[in-house]
């Protein structure tokens, strides 16, 4: 392997990278596989499989993966109109929440890989204008972006197998699925008796050993943990070795962004962070690529204001941070006769895609997946203390009865569901509360729009059918209610070929700033079915050979 | 990842009094505390941090919560030695409420009952008290503190022997081979008992 470089601030390298996760590590990979200098900026610690643990106490409760919310508060309203507010203490993760450390998100993620359908890339020209939204049709194809989905499925791991309703693929899977889990045979047994279509869950988790990485030991601990394997397919494991071997890939850790700044000819010249030192350096570059997530980047934009770009960089549009999309959701929980040990293995075996097209019958927008998995049952801390249907005791001898019967006998099927993007639904800057750097905050603006609201519920409906079918001796539902945040953090960077409607183009260049790229959840226009990072990935693999060739060209 | 949004909500209405952002902010301290509570225990040294009556009402409390039965209960599974050195570790500060609050129940245990400590108290006379103060922070918190107690890492000083993971069937191994449960096991026998499964290389259906 050749050894990691250590890039002069001061001379300019060909890219930096902000942010090494789902979108950042592919490009990472890409670019110094093609032979460019890049730096990487990655805000968290660079932790290694064997850092990873299942200690349940400081993954989840100290949420030790993310970034303390006391240096970095973020607040939340409804509306526009509305103050926005620090959660109340005691709600728990932020609005806007994700995994700082190489490898970003991805490294805690549960792995689901969705690919979209042709049919998510142009809903608008199908089903027309949905008003108050800004529903519309992405700038590319399902077949433009297939091949890149491909290697999403070859290079960062994918098990799976194919189902009923998939759309074209030009490979098979890599890996076989994973092994079926009690959840995902029950899922499969309650859909058939409704005449559904269970289907294989691709998962982003090696079942055998692939491109030098082992296969999953079923520990269990995938959903917020990081994976002490390497069987998990995040960039951490996947991408950034590659990249890091190619000897001309740093990756600087500890390192907050403050801002971009450009040249007197528009471009961006210099990246300018804190260390790990909390220092200011400025690292120069010929070319600058944001994939900080759909948050931090469009908050980064709007910090990196100047003369040229008064409303922040790239924001003539006036659409960075706009039609923010969380995925609406719905969960209902079942528990069963006979033990499932949902502890063991990875979180979903199988899927229900049969409810993914929006039906205008059903009278809304909106379409969604289903999946089956013990949530967040599988850790015992977290099951003693919300694992146990309303209504039943929380302490004493009989709650004890149920600890002892329901931790080995309780599932959950999820519905995962459409959000239309409306410019209300925003990442915005706090205009009083700063970071622990002195930065605005992170203010999300956000509320479903009714329709969303309709799908989740229409899922759940399904869900328990399901549930009920597969014969649950005991099933609920959570209230499907208004998100109050989410982790999957989505079009606040739109793309689209009008610069006066989006951020980038197709190729995720900013409209304005020749030599910006942003690649990351920011970029989709409509919000999938639940389950993005997939095609996060699938475009990062596009925008970075589109990026490659134009350096090459001269053309950033 | 829609779990992610579930899982706050369990942080939202599991944690109650205690805030995970106050939790979160302890984060460091944790591993000295699992070490001094590992230290503690296997020395059989007194508490660290709780004085001897106090340890007593609250590992009272925690029997209530999680009580023995025909198996083990909180106070089995050691979750006092927990408590002892969460307050002085990863959940320092609790103590300041806890103590306080723990003082007004015990005034409340003197009024009624004539006994100076909750602990002295009757089964029954604890449960009827406990019941009274079920939404308020003191239990609302020894709750959460009797969960970890019994399921958390053995290294945070309770889970004593693993007991609190038998007692629900968790068992903590890092490898594991299908069938994982009763619904999946005739599954993979049946894949087991029919002919070797074609190889994955082979041209698959590409879906329609």
């Amino acid at each position: 392997m050749a050894g990691s470089p250590t890039y002069p601030t001061r001379e300019a390298v060909d890219f930096v990278v902000i942010g090494s996760g789902a979108a950042g590590g592919v490009m990472a990979r890409e670019l110094s596989v093609a032979g460019f200098n890049v730096v990487v900026l990655e805000q968290g610690p660079y932790r290694r499989a064997h850092d990873f643990t299942h200690d349940e106490i400081g993954v989840v409760f100290q949420g030790e993966l993310s970034l303390d919310p006391a240096e970095h508060p973020q607040t939340f309203r409804a509306r526009p109109e509305q103050n926005a507010e620090v959660p109340p203490q005691g709600a728990g993760l932020p609005p806007a929440w994700y995994a700082a450390g190489v490898g970003g998100s991805s490294v805690h993620f549960t792995g689901n890989y969705w690919r979209f359908r042709p049919v998510d890339f142009k809903e608008r020209s199908l089903l027309g204008e949905i008003e108050g939204t800004t529903f519309a049709d992405w700038p590319l194809t399902y077949e433009e972006l297939e091949p890149y989905y491909t290697r999403v499925d070859w290079e960062i791991g994918v098990s799976g197998a194919p189902g009923p309703f998939d759309p074209p693929r030009s490979r098979p899977y890599p890996v076989p699925p994973l092994p079926l889990k009690s959840s995902g045979a029950i899922l499969e047994r309650g859909a058939k008796a409704l005449g559904l279509h269970p289907q294989v869950a691709p998962m982003a988790i090696l079942s055998k050993p692939h491109n030098g990485r082992p296969a999953c030991i079923h520990c269990g601990f995938c959903l917020g943990f990081g994976c002490e394997m390497n069987a998990k397919s995040s960039t951490l494991a996947a991408m950034i070795p590659q990249a890091e071997a190619t000897g001309r890939c740093e990756i600087r850790t500890g390192c907050t962004v403050m801002r971009l700044e450009h040249d007197e000819r528009g471009r961006i010249r210099d990246v300018v962070y804190l260390d790990e030192n909390g220092v200011e350096q400025a690292q120069r570059t010929r070319a600058a690529v944001l994939s900080a997530n759909g948050a931090e980047s469009a908050r980064l934009l709007l910090l990196s204001q100047s003369a040229q770009h008064p409303d922040g960089m790239a924001n003539g549009s006036g659409m960075v941070g706009k039609n923010l999309m969380f995925n609406a959701h719905s969960a209902t929980h079942a528990w069963f006769e006979e033990p499932l040990n949902e502890f063991k293995s990875v979180q979903c075996t199988r899927i229900v895609h049969d409810f993914y097209e929006t039906d205008p019958k059903r009278g809304f927008y909106g379409g969604g997946g289903i999946d089956a998995r013990p949530l967040v049952n599988s850790w015992p801390i977290l099951f003693a203390m919300g694992g146990i249907a309303p209504g039943l005791p929380t302490w004493g001898a009989e709650y004890k009865r149920l600890l002892e019967r329901y931790f080995t006998r309780n599932m959950s099927v999820l519905g995962n569901c459409t959000s239309l993007a409306m410019e209300r639904n925003s990442i915005s800057l706090d205009p009083e509360l700063k970071d622990v750097f002195g930065r605005p905050a992170v203010r999300v603006t956000y509320e479903d729009h009714p329709d969303d609201l309709a799908t989740a519920r229409f899922m759940q409906d399904q869900s328990v059918a399901i549930l009920e079918a597969a014969g649950a001796q005991r099933l609920w539902r959570d209230e499907v209610r208004p998100s109050t945040g989410g982790p999957h953090l989505l079009g606040t960077c739109r793309m689209g070929d009008d610069p006066d409607r989006s951020v980038v183009d197709r190729y995720h260049r900013a409209h304005e700033v020749n030599n910006l790229f942003v690649v990351d959840g920011s970029n989709f226009v409509t919000s999938g079915r639940g389950q993005p990072t997939m095609t996060i990935q699938a475009l990062a693999f596009r925008a970075a050979e589109h990026m490659t060739k134009a350096a090459r060209a001269g053309e950033i | 990842m829609q779990t992610d949004q579930s899982r706050r909500r369990f942080l939202h209405t599991g944690t109650g009094a205690v805030s995970a952002s106050w939790l979160a902010a302890q984060w460091p301290l944790a591993l000295k505390a699992a070490e001094q509570a590992a230290a503690a225990r296997d020395s059989q040294r007194p508490f660290q941090h709780l004085g001897t009556a106090e340890a007593k009402d609250f590992e009272a409390i925690a029997a209530r919560i999680v009580p023995t039965t025909d198996t083990p209960g909180a106070r089995e599974i050691g979750v006092i030695y927990y408590i002892d050195t969460a307050i002085g570790g990863w959940m320092e500060g609790v103590e300041q409420m806890l103590r306080p609050a723990l003082a007004d129940l015990n005034a409340t245990v003197t009024e009624r009952y004539g006994a100076q400590h909750f602990h002295l108290l009757d089964g029954e006379a604890q449960d009827a008290l406990l019941g009274e103060i079920e939404a308020g922070p003191l239990f609302q918190t020894l709750r959460f503190m009797t969960l970890c107690g019994c399921f958390a890492l053995p290294s945070y000083g309770g889970n004593r022997n693993r007991l609190g993971w038998a007692l629900i069937g968790f068992d903590h191994r890092h490898v594991w081979f299908p069938p994982f449960g009763h619904y999946d096991a005739g599954h993979h026998e049946a894949r087991a008992a029919a002919p070797a499964p074609r190889q994955h290389s082979e041209p698959q259906r590409h879906g329609r």
